[in-house]
C-alpha cells in the first residue's frame, strides 16, 4: 500500500535549520533568509522513511561558506526521526536581498556590529551600528567577506562592517 | 538559437577566463598599495574564482562532452591546450598601473559577454548569470574608481596612459572568434568612460584575441595548482 501522507513533519524541519548558523555571519540561516523552500519525498525503499530537499539561495554566487553550510545543514536535518536522505539544493531562481533577512535577524546582526545598507532616492545610507549615526564613511567596496563592505563612524570613531545591498 | 555545445564553448572561454583572473589576482593578496586595497582584490578575486566553479559546474550539465565529477575536472584533469584563456587574461602582471588597465577592461568585457550571454540561456544558467552580473557590478566600479583616482596626478595619468596602449589590442581583440564577434559595443562604452577622465584611446579596432595560446604563467598556475591538489587529498582549488 501506498501511503501518501509523511512521515516527517515539514515544521520540525525548519526548527532543525533553524539552530544551523551562517559561517559568516552570526545569525541562522533561516533570519539571513537564504532557505527558501524545503520539500519532503517519501523514501520507498524504507519503511516510513522520507527524503528531504533543501533550497538555498547564496547571498553571493561565489560565496565559498556555502559548502559549509550544505554540511551543517545535512548534520543538522539527518538527526530528524524517519529521515532517509538529506539534499541541499543551490538555487537561483530567487535573488537574496537584504529585506530577505528577518526583523530579529537584523537585529542581531546590528547587535553583532554589522549594519545594513539601503538605498533611498538613490543614495546609500548606511547607520552606525553602535551609536545610530549616518555621519559614516565608506572605506571600502569590499570587506572580509564577499557580502560585506568595511565602514568608519565619524561620531563614535569606530570601524564597523555593513552588508552590501547588491543594488 | 545557439547549439548547446557551442554554448558550452562560450561558457567556457568565460570560466576560464573567471578562474586565471582570479587567481592571478588572489596572488596579489598582500601586494597592493594598502591594506584596504588587499581586503579588496583578495574579495575580487575570491568571487571570480566561485564564479569559475559554478560555470564549469554549469558546463557539465549542457555538454556530455565533459565526463568530470566535478568543476575540479576542469582544472585539474583537462588537458593543458584544453584551456581557453583570452590574451588580454593571460598576460599577468604585478604592475598596479598596469593590474588597474587590465582588470577594468576585463570587466567591461566581462560585462558586456554576461549580458549577451543571458539573452541565449535558459533556466538555471540565465538565472546564475544574472546574479553573477550583479556582483560583477561591483567589480567594474572598483577599477574604474583606480583609473579616475589615477587621472589626478600627472604620474599617475602617464602611467595609465602608457597601460591602455599596451592592452588595447587585447580588449579589441577579446570577442573574436566567439559567437559576439563583431560587436563594438564594450569598445565604445570603455572609450566614451576613458575620454570623460581625460585618457587617449587608441584607433586600433583588429587587435587580436589570443584565446587558447596560454602564457607561462598560466601553464604555471595550472601546475602549481594540479602539484598542490596531488599532495594535499581531499584538497580543492
Amino acid at each position: 500500500m501506498v501511503n501518501n501522507i509523511d512521515t516527517v513533519n515539514e515544521n520540525i524541519i525548519w526548527e532543525c535549520l533553524y539552530d544551523v548558523e551562517d559561517p559568516e555571519l552570526p545569525i541562522s540561516i533561516v533570519d539571513l533568509g537564504i532557505v527558501n523552500q524545503v520539500a519532503i519525498v517519501r523514501d520507498e525503499t524504507v519503511n516510513n522513511g522520507s527524503k528531504v530537499f533543501v533550497d538555498i539561495t547564496p547571498t553571493f554566487t561565489g560565496c565559498p561558506a556555502w559548502k559549509e553550510i550544505e554540511k551543517r545543514v545535512i548534520e543538522n536535518v539527518s538527526l530528524i526521526e524517519n529521515v532517509t536522505e538529506v539534499q541541499v539544493r543551490l538555487n537561483y531562481s530567487t535573488e537574496w536581498t537584504l529585506e530577505k533577512i528577518s526583523l530579529k535577524g537584523k537585529a542581531k546582526l546590528n547587535e553583532f556590529g554589522v549594519a545594513m545598507s539601503k538605498i533611498w532616492r538613490g543614495k546609500e545610507i548606511v547607520r552606525c551600528p553602535r551609536c545610530k549615526a549616518t555621519n559614516v564613511s565608506r572605506e571600502n567596496e569590499f570587506g572580509p567577506t564577499l557580502c560585506k563592505m568595511i565602514y568608519y563612524c565619524n561620531d563614535c570613531r569606530e570601524p564597523f562592517e555593513a552588508l552590501k545591498s547588491l543594488l | 538559437m545557439i547549439q548547446a555545445n557551442q554554448l558550452a564553448k562560450e561558457l567556457l572561454y568565460m570560466a576560464d577566463d573567471e578562474w586565471v583572473i582570479g587567481s592571478f589576482l588572489a596572488e596579489m593578496s598582500g601586494g597592493g598599495p594598502f591594506v584596504e586595497e588587499n581586503v579588496a582584490i583578495s574579495s575580487i578575486a575570491q568571487d571570480e574564482i566561485g564564479h569559475a566553479e559554478i560555470i564549469y559546474n554549469e558546463i557539465l550539465d549542457l555538454d556530455s562532452a565533459f565526463q568530470w565529477e566535478s568543476a575540479d575536472g576542469f582544472v585539474h584533469q583537462r588537458p593543458v591546450s584544453g584551456f581557453k584563456v583570452s590574451a588580454l587574461v593571460s598576460a599577468k602582471t604585478i604592475d598596479w598601473a598596469a593590474i588597474i588597465v587590465q582588470h577594468y577592461f576585463y570587466e567591461a568585457a566581462d560585462q558586456y559577454r554576461v549580458s549577451q550571454l543571458i539573452e541565449v540561456v535558459e533556466g538555471r544558467t540565465k538565472n546564475v548569470l544574472g546574479q553573477m552580473a550583479r556582483e560583477e557590478r561591483y567589480h567594474h566600479r572598483h577599477w574604474h574608481t583606480w583609473l579616475s583616482k589615477m587621472s589626478a596626478t600627472l604620474e599617475g595619468k602617464r602611467r595609465i596612459q602608457e597601460e591602455i596602449y599596451h592592452y588595447w589590442p587585447k580588449l579589441a581583440g577579446f570577442f573574436h572568434g566567439t559567437f559576439l564577434a563583431d560587436d563594438q559595443t564594450t569598445f565604445q562604452s570603455v572609450k566614451k568612460e576613458l575620454t570623460t577622465l581625460g585618457f587617449a584611446t587608441p584607433e586600433i579596432k583588429e587587435g587580436f584575441s589570443g584565446r587558447g595560446v596560454l602564457s607561462d604563467d598560466v601553464k604555471l598556475l595550472i601546475t602549481r595548482s594540479r602539484v598542490l591538489v596531488e599532495g594535499m587529498s581531499g584538497g580543492k582549488w
